[in-house]
């Protein structure tokens, strides 16, 4: 059963756009299952050949290349399958391919990956990338940065480094170097609690106060990554507007240059972000990010912005 | 960055002559962690000496034993179109059961590059 603290109710209570029962519904509804192929290792129609006279059912997601939904699977553990033990398939959610999609590297391109454990985003942008270029993939914890090696490794790709470094400074090292940056922050994932429902129950409107100033610090250092006319994705997997909003619009608010460019998503419903909530007034670039729900497309929930490092 | 360098010219003649590879993939170099060989793009290296807190460069692709170098899932993968010796084909149920840890059937004992999965051993 699940059921919010009463912190996470007070909050949805005054978050004007949200359908809390709605919200709850969805979180008892598993993620559908989603593969991303791995284009690395082999052809995606030699592949998508294989999987089909093995007993797998495809259907392509419109908003993610080589992604598609699994209509049906030899075994129900699809982590246990030959295709995934030998990195031909990579499992993940699929809305949490979007801040990719927007991102957007393009093969010689160098890019950060912040905060990248456990790794199905970086192993989206090394296929982008195609061998051409590099991805340096960061993550703080020496825990998740095993998972992250290993999903890397599974990947294939020859073409990543890992560094074990606080997001927050890496801008020291790093200034100006990139020219695509994904800043998907840790959050209070209240957009993915299908995947684990007691982010509902544990909710405490502290979860939100730290969250806000380590992913405003984590933005801040991944915009000074960039190189002047780089390009800047920032996610998160949650519906707080403290988390989400109020963090983009204080980053353009300090750097007048940067600017958010407004992507086109196929196949995804989503909402306008808000103007304003908890006093605090967004600027109205914010009105051009991407964010949806989780019962809006029976996904995860997920907030994207997509911003381009104007010359200071 | 650890003590992470290219892999001796001896080391890389070695690992071709035993798998007779030819032409090493293009962009991409071997580098030598103790008994380990990575898989790393030249520009991922190059750009790796600049940064701080590296404890990952490309992919593991083989380890040293005796005087050979036994190739990863990945190395044989990234190698695949280039080895010329040492090649046992095997096909999609084989390779299922070797990853469940039962053994391929082959006449002979042989060793070998087990197409796709890495060095192995076939009874």
């Amino acid at each position: 059963m699940i059921k919010p603290s009463e912190d996470l109710s007070s909050v949805l209570a005054e978050i004007p756009d949200i359908d809390a029962e709605m919200l709850v519904e969805a979180a008892y509804r598993p993620l559908p299952e989603c593969v991303r192929l791995n284009t690395i290792k082999v052809d995606e129609k030699v592949l998508l050949e294989l999987l089909e006279s093995r007993g797998w059912r495809l259907k392509p997601l419109p908003w993610a290349r080589h992604a598609y939904l699994v209509e049906e699977a030899p075994v129900k553990d699809l982590g246990a399958t030959p295709e995934h033990m030998l990195g031909l398939i990579y499992l993940q959610g699929p809305v949490s391919m979007l801040p990719v999609e927007i991102l957007s590297p393009r093969p010689g391109d160098l890019v950060l990956d912040l905060c990248a454990a456990p790794g199905g985003k970086s192993t989206q942008i090394a296929q982008h990338l195609n061998m051409h270029g590099v991805l340096v993939a960061n993550d703080v914890s020496q825990k998740r940065i095993k998972a992250l090696a290993f999903n890397i490794q599974r990947w294939g790709a020859t073409n990543v480094v890992i560094t074990l470094a606080d997001g927050r400074l890496v801008h020291k090292w790093c200034n100006g170097l990139f020219d695509r940056v994904l800043v998907d922050a840790p959050c209070s994932s209240l957009g993915i609690a299908s995947k684990d429902w007691s982010v509902f129950s544990r909710y405490r409107r502290g979860v939100t106060e730290r969250a806000r100033r380590l992913q405003l610090g984590l933005l801040e250092s991944g915009y000074r990554c960039l190189k002047p006319g780089g390009v800047l994705v920032y996610s998160t997997c949650t519906i707080h507007p403290l988390e989400n909003e109020w963090v983009v619009s204080t980053l353009i608010e300090r750097h007048p240059e940067a600017r958010i460019i407004r992507d086109r998503v196929e196949g995804l419903r989503s909402r306008p972000p808000l103007e304003e909530f908890g006093g605090f007034r967004f600027s109205p670039e914010v009105s051009k990010c991407f964010k949806c729900y989780p019962y809006d497309n029976m996904g995860e929930g997920f907030f994207v912005a997509k911003i381009l490092r104007g010359e200071a | 960055m650890r003590p992470w360098r290219p892999a001796d010219e001896s080391v890389v003649r070695n690992i071709r002559a035993y798998y007779g590879i030819k032409h090493f993939p293009p962009g991409i170099m071997l580098v030598s962690t103790g008994k380990r060989l990575r898989v790393v793009s030249e520009e991922a290296y190059e750009l790796a000496k600049r940064l701080k807190g590296v404890v990952g460069l490309g992919v593991y692709a083989a380890k040293k034993f005796g005087e050979n170098y036994y190739l990863s899932i990945e190395g044989s993968q990234i190698f695949g179109d280039h080895i010329e010796n040492r090649v046992i084909e095997v096909t999609w149920e084989e390779a299922e059961q070797w990853m469940r840890g039962a053994p391929i059937q082959r006449e002979g004992r042989s060793l070998g590059i087990l197409s796709w999965l890495g060095w192995g051993e076939c009874i």
